[in-house]
Protein backbone atom coordinates (compact mmCIF):
# COMPACT_ATOMS: atom_id res chain seq x y z
CA UNK A 1 0.00 0.00 0.00
CA UNK A 2 2.60 2.11 1.14
CA UNK A 3 4.58 1.49 -2.38
CA UNK A 4 2.03 2.47 -4.54
CA UNK A 5 1.07 5.81 -2.50
CA UNK A 6 4.90 5.97 -3.19
CA UNK A 7 4.73 5.73 -6.68
CA UNK A 8 1.62 7.93 -7.11
CA UNK A 9 3.55 10.92 -5.34
CA UNK A 10 6.65 10.34 -7.40
CA UNK A 11 4.76 10.36 -10.46
CA UNK A 12 3.25 13.46 -9.34
CA UNK A 13 6.43 14.76 -8.69
CA UNK A 14 7.54 13.98 -11.93
CA UNK A 15 4.55 15.40 -14.19
CA UNK A 16 5.11 18.71 -11.66
CA UNK A 17 8.67 18.46 -12.81
CA UNK A 18 7.87 18.29 -16.50
CA UNK A 19 5.20 21.13 -16.21
CA UNK A 20 8.01 23.11 -14.98
CA UNK A 21 10.55 22.67 -17.70
CA UNK A 22 8.17 22.68 -20.29
CA UNK A 23 7.22 26.41 -18.85
CA UNK A 24 10.75 27.37 -18.85
CA UNK A 25 11.41 25.90 -22.59
CA UNK A 26 8.47 28.31 -23.58
CA UNK A 27 9.96 31.28 -21.65
CA UNK A 28 13.24 30.94 -22.98
CA UNK A 29 11.91 30.37 -26.57
CA UNK A 30 9.82 33.85 -25.99
CA UNK A 31 12.79 35.21 -24.99
CA UNK A 32 14.05 35.10 -27.90
CA UNK A 33 11.41 36.95 -29.90
CA UNK A 34 11.55 39.57 -27.04
CA UNK A 35 15.01 40.02 -28.33
CA UNK A 36 14.16 40.46 -31.64
CA UNK A 37 11.09 42.40 -30.85
CA UNK A 38 13.62 44.69 -29.32
CA UNK A 39 15.86 44.64 -31.71
CA UNK A 40 12.85 45.94 -34.72
CA UNK A 41 12.25 48.44 -32.41
CA UNK A 42 15.60 49.77 -31.60
CA UNK A 43 16.35 50.24 -35.39
CA UNK A 44 13.44 51.30 -35.81
CA UNK A 45 13.85 53.81 -32.95
CA UNK A 46 17.27 55.12 -34.63
CA UNK A 47 15.75 55.59 -38.13
CA UNK A 48 13.40 58.09 -36.76
CA UNK A 49 16.14 59.65 -35.06
CA UNK A 50 17.62 60.04 -38.29
CA UNK A 51 14.76 61.39 -40.06
CA UNK A 52 13.98 63.79 -37.62
CA UNK A 53 17.59 65.10 -37.15
CA UNK A 54 17.63 65.01 -41.32
CA UNK A 55 20.79 62.80 -40.96
CA UNK A 56 20.83 60.55 -44.10
CA UNK A 57 17.96 58.50 -43.57
CA UNK A 58 18.26 56.39 -46.19
CA UNK A 59 21.20 55.10 -44.88
CA UNK A 60 19.58 53.65 -41.85
CA UNK A 61 16.99 52.49 -43.85
CA UNK A 62 18.97 50.27 -46.03
CA UNK A 63 20.92 48.59 -43.06
CA UNK A 64 17.35 48.19 -41.72
CA UNK A 65 16.24 46.57 -44.90
CA UNK A 66 18.56 43.65 -43.99
CA UNK A 67 19.72 43.74 -40.38
CA UNK A 68 15.54 42.85 -39.48
CA UNK A 69 14.34 40.15 -41.87
CA UNK A 70 17.79 38.27 -41.04
CA UNK A 71 16.73 39.08 -37.18
CA UNK A 72 13.31 37.55 -37.89
CA UNK A 73 14.12 34.58 -39.70
CA UNK A 74 16.66 33.28 -37.31
CA UNK A 75 14.12 33.39 -34.45
CA UNK A 76 11.49 31.78 -37.12
CA UNK A 77 13.92 29.02 -37.98
CA UNK A 78 14.08 28.13 -34.10
CA UNK A 79 9.96 28.66 -33.30
CA UNK A 80 9.98 25.98 -36.38
CA UNK A 81 11.98 23.76 -34.90
CA UNK A 82 10.38 24.61 -31.33
CA UNK A 83 6.76 23.38 -32.72
CA UNK A 84 8.33 20.87 -35.00
CA UNK A 85 10.13 18.60 -32.04
CA UNK A 86 6.40 19.21 -30.05
CA UNK A 87 4.20 18.15 -32.43
CA UNK A 88 3.39 14.57 -32.09
CA UNK A 89 4.42 12.05 -34.53
CA UNK A 90 2.13 9.18 -35.16
CA UNK A 91 5.03 7.05 -36.69
CA UNK A 92 6.27 4.53 -34.11
CA UNK A 93 9.41 6.07 -32.22
CA UNK A 94 12.58 4.57 -33.93
CA UNK A 95 14.03 3.43 -30.82
CA UNK A 96 10.91 1.62 -30.08
CA UNK A 97 10.59 0.01 -33.72
CA UNK A 98 14.25 -1.12 -33.49
CA UNK A 99 13.10 -2.48 -29.74
CA UNK B 1 25.93 7.54 -2.64
CA UNK B 2 25.04 9.04 -6.42
CA UNK B 3 24.19 6.41 -9.03
CA UNK B 4 27.35 5.77 -11.31
CA UNK B 5 26.33 6.57 -15.10
CA UNK B 6 26.98 3.65 -17.42
CA UNK B 7 28.68 4.97 -20.89
CA UNK B 8 31.14 2.09 -20.76
CA UNK B 9 28.81 -0.05 -23.16
CA UNK B 10 28.76 2.75 -25.89
CA UNK B 11 30.45 2.63 -28.96
CA UNK B 12 31.48 6.23 -28.40
CA UNK B 13 32.16 6.28 -24.57
CA UNK B 14 35.51 8.34 -25.38
CA UNK B 15 32.71 10.99 -26.13
CA UNK B 16 31.04 10.28 -22.95
CA UNK B 17 33.86 10.22 -20.59
CA UNK B 18 34.98 13.84 -20.02
CA UNK B 19 31.31 14.43 -19.18
CA UNK B 20 31.01 12.32 -16.84
CA UNK B 21 34.81 11.65 -15.12
CA UNK B 22 36.84 14.98 -13.38
CA UNK B 23 40.36 14.65 -13.07
CA UNK B 24 42.46 16.33 -11.00
CA UNK B 25 43.48 18.16 -14.31
CA UNK B 26 40.10 20.14 -14.85
CA UNK B 27 40.16 21.88 -11.40
CA UNK B 28 43.57 23.10 -11.99
CA UNK B 29 43.13 24.26 -14.89
CA UNK B 30 40.24 26.00 -13.87
CA UNK B 31 41.67 27.21 -11.36
CA UNK B 32 44.75 28.97 -12.78
CA UNK B 33 42.23 30.42 -15.70
CA UNK B 34 40.08 31.88 -12.82
CA UNK B 35 43.16 33.53 -11.41
CA UNK B 36 43.71 34.87 -14.30
CA UNK B 37 40.72 36.38 -15.26
CA UNK B 38 40.17 37.78 -11.83
CA UNK B 39 43.85 39.84 -12.29
CA UNK B 40 42.22 40.99 -16.20
CA UNK B 41 38.98 41.99 -13.43
CA UNK B 42 41.07 43.83 -11.03
CA UNK B 43 42.73 45.57 -14.13
CA UNK B 44 39.74 46.55 -15.88
CA UNK B 45 38.47 48.01 -12.01
CA UNK B 46 41.40 49.74 -12.30
CA UNK B 47 40.78 51.18 -15.74
CA UNK B 48 37.23 52.50 -15.02
CA UNK B 49 38.37 54.32 -11.55
CA UNK B 50 41.27 55.77 -12.72
CA UNK B 51 40.38 56.03 -16.83
CA UNK B 52 42.00 55.01 -19.91
CA UNK B 53 44.99 57.11 -19.02
CA UNK B 54 46.60 53.53 -17.12
CA UNK B 55 46.75 52.17 -20.75
CA UNK B 56 49.04 52.97 -23.43
CA UNK B 57 46.89 54.76 -25.70
CA UNK B 58 47.88 58.84 -25.65
CA UNK B 59 47.16 61.08 -28.63
CA UNK B 60 47.25 60.21 -31.37
CA UNK B 61 46.79 56.78 -31.25
CA UNK B 62 44.02 56.36 -29.67
CA UNK B 63 43.13 52.75 -30.85
CA UNK B 64 45.44 50.48 -28.96
CA UNK B 65 45.23 46.47 -28.07
CA UNK B 66 41.33 46.68 -27.35
CA UNK B 67 40.77 47.01 -31.04
CA UNK B 68 43.46 45.07 -32.25
CA UNK B 69 42.47 42.24 -29.91
CA UNK B 70 38.42 43.04 -31.11
CA UNK B 71 39.44 42.64 -34.81
CA UNK B 72 41.50 39.43 -34.09
CA UNK B 73 39.31 37.80 -32.13
CA UNK B 74 35.98 38.25 -34.50
CA UNK B 75 38.11 37.08 -37.26
CA UNK B 76 39.50 33.85 -35.12
CA UNK B 77 35.02 33.65 -34.78
CA UNK B 78 35.09 32.73 -38.31
CA UNK B 79 36.53 29.23 -37.83
CA UNK B 80 33.64 28.17 -36.68
CA UNK B 81 30.25 28.45 -38.22
CA UNK B 82 31.74 29.32 -41.02
CA UNK B 83 34.12 26.68 -41.50
CA UNK B 84 31.34 24.45 -40.08
CA UNK B 85 28.79 25.67 -42.67
CA UNK B 86 30.57 25.58 -45.72
CA UNK B 87 31.52 21.72 -45.04
CA UNK B 88 27.99 20.64 -44.43
CA UNK B 89 26.84 22.58 -47.50
CA UNK B 90 29.46 20.47 -49.72
CA UNK B 91 28.90 17.23 -47.61
CA UNK B 92 31.99 17.22 -46.92
CA UNK B 93 31.88 13.81 -44.79
CA UNK B 94 34.88 14.05 -42.75
CA UNK B 95 33.38 17.49 -40.92
CA UNK B 96 32.06 15.62 -39.07
CA UNK B 97 34.01 15.62 -35.84
CA UNK B 98 35.13 19.01 -36.53
CA UNK B 99 32.06 20.74 -36.58
CA UNK B 100 30.57 21.07 -32.94
CA UNK B 101 34.02 22.50 -31.93
CA UNK B 102 34.33 24.97 -34.48
CA UNK B 103 30.94 26.14 -33.79
CA UNK B 104 31.98 26.09 -30.39
CA UNK B 105 35.10 28.47 -30.90
CA UNK B 106 32.78 31.33 -32.77
CA UNK B 107 30.06 31.41 -30.12
CA UNK B 108 32.50 31.31 -27.19
CA UNK B 109 35.11 33.91 -29.13
CA UNK B 110 32.64 36.22 -30.72
CA UNK B 111 31.14 37.28 -27.58
CA UNK B 112 34.71 38.27 -25.94
CA UNK B 113 35.37 39.58 -29.15
CA UNK B 114 31.91 41.60 -29.23
CA UNK B 115 32.73 43.45 -25.40
CA UNK B 116 36.29 44.58 -26.21
CA UNK B 117 34.89 47.88 -27.75
CA UNK B 118 33.33 48.41 -24.48
CA UNK B 119 36.09 47.89 -22.83
CA UNK B 120 38.04 50.70 -25.05
CA UNK B 121 35.50 53.25 -23.36
CA UNK B 122 37.19 55.26 -20.77
CA UNK B 123 33.13 55.10 -19.56
CA UNK B 124 31.47 52.08 -20.12
CA UNK B 125 28.49 53.56 -19.44
CA UNK B 126 28.09 55.46 -22.29
CA UNK B 127 27.73 52.21 -24.44
CA UNK B 128 23.84 52.71 -23.25
CA UNK B 129 23.84 55.94 -25.38
CA UNK B 130 23.50 53.32 -28.13
CA UNK B 131 19.83 52.41 -27.63
CA UNK B 132 18.65 56.29 -27.93
CA UNK B 133 21.30 58.15 -29.99
CA UNK B 134 23.04 55.54 -31.76
CA UNK B 135 23.79 56.73 -35.78
CA UNK B 136 22.75 54.05 -37.93
CA UNK B 137 24.57 55.65 -40.35
CA UNK B 138 27.88 54.90 -38.78
CA UNK B 139 29.93 51.73 -40.12
CA UNK B 140 30.46 51.24 -35.93
CA UNK B 141 26.69 50.75 -35.51
CA UNK B 142 26.86 48.26 -38.34
CA UNK B 143 29.00 46.17 -36.63
CA UNK B 144 26.66 45.83 -33.74
CA UNK B 145 24.18 44.73 -35.53
CA UNK B 146 26.35 42.17 -37.78
CA UNK B 147 27.64 40.78 -35.24
CA UNK B 148 24.78 40.37 -32.84
CA UNK B 149 23.18 38.96 -35.98
CA UNK B 150 25.89 36.96 -36.63
CA UNK B 151 26.05 35.68 -32.81
CA UNK B 152 22.80 35.23 -32.80
CA UNK B 153 22.73 32.92 -35.56
CA UNK B 154 26.13 31.29 -34.38
CA UNK B 155 24.37 30.36 -30.88
CA UNK B 156 20.76 28.82 -32.66
CA UNK B 157 23.42 27.04 -34.88
CA UNK B 158 25.55 25.56 -32.14
CA UNK B 159 22.21 24.04 -30.11
CA UNK B 160 19.96 23.09 -32.56
CA UNK B 161 22.72 20.38 -33.81
CA UNK B 162 23.34 19.85 -30.20
CA UNK B 163 20.00 18.60 -29.18
CA UNK B 164 20.20 15.10 -30.32
CA UNK B 165 23.06 14.74 -28.18
CA UNK B 166 21.72 16.34 -25.02
CA UNK B 167 18.77 14.14 -24.80
CA UNK B 168 21.02 11.20 -24.68
CA UNK B 169 22.65 13.28 -21.66
CA UNK B 170 19.04 13.20 -20.32
CA UNK B 171 18.10 9.57 -20.85
CA UNK B 172 21.50 8.64 -19.06
CA UNK B 173 20.18 10.66 -15.98
CA UNK B 174 22.25 12.00 -13.42
CA UNK B 175 23.01 15.21 -11.45
CA UNK B 176 22.21 17.51 -14.50
CA UNK B 177 19.27 16.18 -15.76
CA UNK B 178 16.93 18.98 -15.30
CA UNK B 179 19.57 21.09 -17.30
CA UNK B 180 19.48 18.66 -19.97
CA UNK B 181 15.96 17.63 -20.28
CA UNK B 182 15.11 21.58 -20.36
CA UNK B 183 17.90 22.06 -23.17
CA UNK B 184 16.40 18.60 -25.01
CA UNK B 185 12.99 20.51 -25.79
CA UNK B 186 11.40 17.18 -25.94
CA UNK B 187 14.07 15.44 -28.67
CA UNK B 188 12.71 11.33 -28.52
CA UNK B 189 14.41 11.06 -31.81
CA UNK B 190 11.70 10.55 -33.75
CA UNK B 191 11.70 10.46 -37.69
CA UNK B 192 9.85 13.81 -37.85
CA UNK B 193 11.55 15.35 -35.16
CA UNK B 194 14.83 14.59 -37.37
CA UNK B 195 12.89 15.74 -40.38
CA UNK B 196 12.33 18.73 -38.55
CA UNK B 197 16.29 19.52 -37.13
CA UNK B 198 17.76 18.85 -40.64
CA UNK B 199 15.29 21.38 -42.16
CA UNK B 200 16.36 23.97 -39.87
CA UNK B 201 20.06 23.12 -40.25
CA UNK B 202 19.52 22.99 -43.46
CA UNK B 203 18.06 27.00 -43.60
CA UNK B 204 20.58 28.14 -41.25
CA UNK B 205 23.47 26.83 -42.89
CA UNK B 206 22.64 28.77 -46.14
CA UNK B 207 22.12 32.00 -44.16
CA UNK B 208 25.18 31.79 -42.24
CA UNK B 209 28.25 31.99 -44.71
CA UNK B 210 26.53 35.64 -46.00
CA UNK B 211 26.13 36.56 -42.37
CA UNK B 212 29.77 35.66 -41.65
CA UNK B 213 31.21 37.07 -44.44
CA UNK B 214 29.77 40.49 -43.58
CA UNK B 215 30.43 40.67 -40.35
CA UNK B 216 34.01 40.63 -41.18
CA UNK B 217 33.53 42.77 -44.35
CA UNK B 218 31.83 45.40 -41.87
CA UNK B 219 34.46 45.16 -39.22
CA UNK B 220 36.97 46.34 -42.19
CA UNK B 221 34.63 49.39 -42.91
CA UNK B 222 35.89 51.03 -39.33
CA UNK B 223 38.91 51.39 -41.37
CA UNK B 224 38.12 51.70 -45.25
CA UNK B 225 35.17 54.25 -44.63
CA UNK B 226 37.73 56.76 -43.60
CA UNK B 227 39.82 58.86 -45.65
CA UNK B 228 43.03 57.56 -43.53
CA UNK B 229 46.50 56.36 -45.32
CA UNK B 230 46.91 52.90 -45.05
CA UNK B 231 43.26 52.28 -44.23
CA UNK B 232 40.85 53.90 -46.97
CA UNK B 233 41.37 50.93 -49.40
CA UNK B 234 38.49 48.99 -51.23
CA UNK B 235 40.28 45.37 -51.03
CA UNK B 236 39.93 45.57 -47.12
CA UNK B 237 36.02 43.97 -47.05
CA UNK B 238 37.84 40.62 -48.78
CA UNK B 239 40.98 41.10 -47.33
CA UNK B 240 39.72 40.77 -43.39
CA UNK B 241 37.58 38.26 -44.13
CA UNK B 242 40.19 35.99 -45.98
CA UNK B 243 41.84 37.09 -42.91
CA UNK B 244 39.20 35.96 -40.82
CA UNK B 245 38.87 32.67 -42.20
CA UNK B 246 42.88 32.05 -42.48
CA UNK B 247 43.38 32.14 -37.90
CA UNK B 248 40.37 30.95 -37.41
CA UNK B 249 41.17 27.68 -39.24
CA UNK B 250 44.56 28.23 -37.07
CA UNK B 251 42.63 28.38 -33.89
CA UNK B 252 40.52 25.55 -34.83
CA UNK B 253 43.64 23.51 -35.77
CA UNK B 254 45.21 24.49 -32.50
CA UNK B 255 42.32 23.44 -30.38
CA UNK B 256 41.64 20.25 -32.06
CA UNK B 257 45.42 18.84 -31.31
CA UNK B 258 44.87 20.06 -27.61
CA UNK B 259 41.29 18.05 -27.29
CA UNK B 260 42.85 14.94 -29.08
CA UNK B 261 45.69 14.94 -26.56
CA UNK B 262 43.88 15.93 -23.75
CA UNK B 263 40.66 13.68 -24.56
CA UNK B 264 42.49 10.76 -26.03
CA UNK B 265 40.98 11.20 -29.47
CA UNK B 266 42.92 10.10 -31.48
CA UNK B 267 40.27 7.68 -33.00
CA UNK B 268 37.86 10.34 -34.22
CA UNK B 269 40.47 13.33 -35.19
CA UNK B 270 42.92 11.10 -37.31
CA UNK B 271 45.77 12.20 -39.58
CA UNK B 272 43.62 12.68 -42.74
CA UNK B 273 41.12 15.28 -40.90
CA UNK B 274 44.57 17.43 -39.75
CA UNK B 275 46.00 16.53 -43.52
CA UNK B 276 42.90 18.36 -44.70
CA UNK B 277 42.67 21.06 -42.84
CA UNK B 278 46.42 22.10 -42.88
CA UNK B 279 45.74 22.06 -47.02
CA UNK B 280 43.22 24.31 -46.37
CA UNK B 281 45.46 26.70 -44.25
CA UNK B 282 48.28 26.68 -46.29
CA UNK B 283 45.79 28.08 -49.44
CA UNK B 284 44.56 30.69 -47.16
CA UNK B 285 48.12 31.41 -46.57
CA UNK B 286 48.55 31.63 -50.66
CA UNK B 287 45.41 33.38 -50.54
CA UNK B 288 46.30 35.78 -47.57
CA UNK B 289 50.08 36.80 -49.40
CA UNK B 290 48.26 37.69 -52.31
CA UNK B 291 46.01 40.20 -50.86
CA UNK B 292 48.54 41.79 -48.80
CA UNK B 293 50.79 42.17 -51.97
CA UNK B 294 48.23 43.54 -53.99
CA UNK B 295 47.72 46.10 -51.04
CA UNK B 296 50.97 47.36 -50.97
CA UNK B 297 52.10 47.21 -54.58
CA UNK B 298 48.73 49.10 -55.35
CA UNK B 299 50.03 51.66 -52.64
CA UNK B 300 53.56 51.65 -53.87
CA UNK B 301 52.89 52.09 -57.35
CA UNK B 302 50.69 55.31 -56.48
CA UNK B 303 53.32 56.93 -54.63
CA UNK B 304 50.61 58.87 -53.11
CA UNK B 305 52.91 60.58 -50.30
CA UNK B 306 51.15 60.36 -47.18
CA UNK B 307 50.33 56.63 -48.53
CA UNK B 308 53.94 56.05 -49.31
CA UNK B 309 54.65 57.74 -45.62
CA UNK B 310 52.79 55.27 -43.84
CA UNK B 311 54.34 52.10 -45.95
CA UNK B 312 57.67 53.16 -45.06
CA UNK B 313 56.88 53.92 -41.81
CA UNK B 314 55.17 49.88 -41.37
CA UNK B 315 58.66 48.21 -43.53
CA UNK B 316 61.32 50.72 -41.38
CA UNK B 317 60.08 52.17 -38.80
CA UNK B 318 59.27 51.37 -34.92
CA UNK B 319 57.14 48.70 -35.64
CA UNK B 320 58.97 47.22 -38.88
CA UNK B 321 59.79 44.25 -36.61
CA UNK B 322 55.70 43.28 -36.24
CA UNK B 323 55.52 44.26 -40.10
CA UNK B 324 58.38 41.23 -41.36
CA UNK B 325 57.35 39.03 -38.17
CA UNK B 326 53.62 39.10 -39.58
CA UNK B 327 55.44 38.14 -43.11
CA UNK B 328 57.01 35.55 -41.94
CA UNK B 329 54.35 34.00 -39.39
CA UNK B 330 51.66 34.20 -41.66
CA UNK B 331 53.67 32.82 -45.12
CA UNK B 332 56.82 32.12 -44.80
CA UNK B 333 56.51 29.65 -41.55
CA UNK B 334 53.05 27.66 -43.11
CA UNK B 335 54.29 27.89 -46.37
CA UNK B 336 57.48 25.65 -45.43
CA UNK B 337 55.56 23.63 -43.25
CA UNK B 338 52.74 22.45 -44.72
CA UNK B 339 53.99 22.97 -48.43
CA UNK B 340 56.38 19.86 -47.77
CA UNK B 341 55.30 16.20 -47.28
CA UNK B 342 58.01 15.95 -44.77
CA UNK B 343 57.30 18.69 -42.35
CA UNK B 344 53.29 18.10 -42.75
CA UNK B 345 52.66 16.16 -39.67
CA UNK B 346 50.38 17.24 -36.46
CA UNK B 347 53.27 18.94 -35.16
CA UNK B 348 54.31 20.77 -37.76
CA UNK B 349 50.87 22.15 -38.67
CA UNK B 350 50.63 22.81 -34.77
CA UNK B 351 53.65 24.82 -35.35
CA UNK B 352 51.96 26.23 -38.35
CA UNK B 353 48.98 27.15 -36.80
CA UNK B 354 50.32 28.63 -33.56
CA UNK B 355 52.99 31.32 -36.32
CA UNK B 356 49.39 32.01 -38.51
CA UNK B 357 47.49 33.01 -34.75
CA UNK B 358 50.15 34.99 -33.89
CA UNK B 359 51.26 36.40 -37.19
CA UNK B 360 47.15 37.31 -37.99
CA UNK B 361 47.05 39.38 -34.49
CA UNK B 362 50.24 41.11 -35.53
CA UNK B 363 48.48 41.72 -38.48
CA UNK B 364 45.76 43.36 -36.90
CA UNK B 365 48.57 45.74 -34.98
CA UNK B 366 49.69 46.58 -38.06
CA UNK B 367 47.22 47.93 -39.18
CA UNK B 368 45.59 49.69 -36.18
CA UNK B 369 48.43 51.60 -35.17
CA UNK B 370 50.95 52.66 -37.92
CA UNK B 371 48.10 54.33 -39.72
CA UNK B 372 47.14 56.32 -36.68
CA UNK B 373 50.64 57.17 -35.10
CA UNK B 374 51.13 59.16 -38.49
CA UNK B 375 48.43 62.03 -38.16
CA UNK B 376 48.11 64.25 -41.24
CA UNK B 377 47.39 67.32 -38.93
CA UNK B 378 50.20 69.33 -37.36
CA UNK B 379 51.03 66.37 -34.45
CA UNK B 380 54.43 64.45 -33.29
CA UNK B 381 54.35 61.08 -34.65
CA UNK B 382 53.14 58.88 -31.67
CA UNK B 383 54.60 55.61 -30.04
CA UNK B 384 52.36 53.20 -28.58
CA UNK B 385 53.47 50.74 -25.85
CA UNK B 386 50.31 48.58 -24.16
CA UNK B 387 50.58 49.19 -20.58
CA UNK B 388 50.23 46.21 -17.77
CA UNK B 389 46.33 46.99 -18.09
CA UNK B 390 45.85 45.92 -21.58
CA UNK B 391 48.51 43.26 -20.96
CA UNK B 392 45.78 41.63 -18.43
CA UNK B 393 42.78 42.19 -20.51
CA UNK B 394 44.46 40.02 -23.14
CA UNK B 395 45.13 37.90 -21.16
CA UNK B 396 41.84 37.86 -19.42
CA UNK B 397 39.91 37.38 -23.30
CA UNK B 398 42.49 34.51 -24.15
CA UNK B 399 41.44 32.98 -20.16
CA UNK B 400 37.66 33.29 -20.64
CA UNK B 401 37.92 31.95 -24.14
CA UNK B 402 39.93 28.60 -22.50
CA UNK B 403 37.96 28.43 -20.03
CA UNK B 404 34.55 28.73 -21.57
CA UNK B 405 35.72 25.32 -24.01
CA UNK B 406 36.99 23.19 -20.59
CA UNK B 407 33.21 24.43 -19.11
CA UNK B 408 31.43 23.50 -22.31
CA UNK B 409 33.66 19.86 -22.74
CA UNK B 410 32.45 19.38 -19.04
CA UNK B 411 28.84 19.68 -20.03
CA UNK B 412 28.56 18.53 -23.49
CA UNK B 413 29.97 16.38 -26.37
CA UNK B 414 32.88 17.97 -28.41
CA UNK B 415 32.09 15.60 -31.04
CA UNK B 416 28.62 15.49 -32.41
CA UNK B 417 27.88 11.87 -31.27
CA UNK B 418 24.64 11.17 -33.09
CA UNK B 419 26.30 12.69 -36.32
CA UNK B 420 29.33 10.37 -35.47
CA UNK B 421 26.37 7.16 -35.71
CA UNK B 422 25.01 8.34 -38.48
CA UNK B 423 28.13 9.01 -40.89
CA UNK B 424 28.49 4.94 -39.58
CA UNK B 425 25.17 3.94 -40.65
CA UNK B 426 24.38 6.32 -43.11
CA UNK B 427 27.47 8.15 -44.99
CA UNK B 428 29.09 4.97 -46.69
CA UNK B 429 25.82 4.22 -48.63
CA UNK B 430 24.95 8.00 -49.46
CA UNK B 431 28.72 8.67 -50.56
CA UNK B 432 28.39 5.45 -53.16
CA UNK B 433 24.81 6.59 -54.33
CA UNK B 434 25.88 10.62 -54.73
CA UNK B 435 29.53 9.29 -56.83
CA UNK B 436 27.17 7.00 -58.82
CA UNK B 437 25.19 10.16 -59.32
CA UNK B 438 28.39 12.13 -60.84
CA UNK B 439 29.07 9.04 -62.71
CA UNK B 440 28.64 9.45 -66.76
CA UNK B 441 25.67 7.34 -67.45
CA UNK B 442 21.67 7.71 -67.39
CA UNK B 443 19.68 10.08 -65.13
CA UNK B 444 17.58 7.96 -64.19
CA UNK B 445 19.79 4.87 -62.75
CA UNK B 446 22.17 7.52 -61.52
CA UNK B 447 19.05 8.89 -59.05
Amino acid sequence: MNESKKKINEGRIKSMQDKIIALAQLASFLAMWVFVIGITIWIINLISVSVELHDAPGVSLGISLIAIPVFITLASILTYAYFGFKKKDNSKLKNSSED
Amino acid sequence: MPKKIQYDYETDAVLYRPIYETGKGFYITVGILLLIILWALFMYITQVWFGLGVTGMNQPITWGFYIVNFVFFIGISHAGTLISAILRLSKAEWRRPITRMAEVITAIVLAIGGLHPILDLGRPDRVLNLFTAGRLQSPLLWDVTSITAYFTASTIYLYLPMIPDIARLRDKGGKLTWLYNFLSWGWQDTEHQKKVLNRAINILMIMVIPIAISVHTVISYIFSMTLQPGWHSTIFGPYFVVGAIFSGIAALLILMIASRKVFHLENYLKKIHFQYLGTLLLIMSLLWFYFTFSEYLTGIFGSEPHEMHIILYKFTGPYAIFFWGMILCNFIIPVILLGFKRFKTITGILFASIAVVIGMWLERLNIVVPSLANPRIELPIGIYFPSIVEWALFMGGIAVFILGYVLFSKFFPIISIWETEEGRKEAITEVEERIQSYLPGDETISK
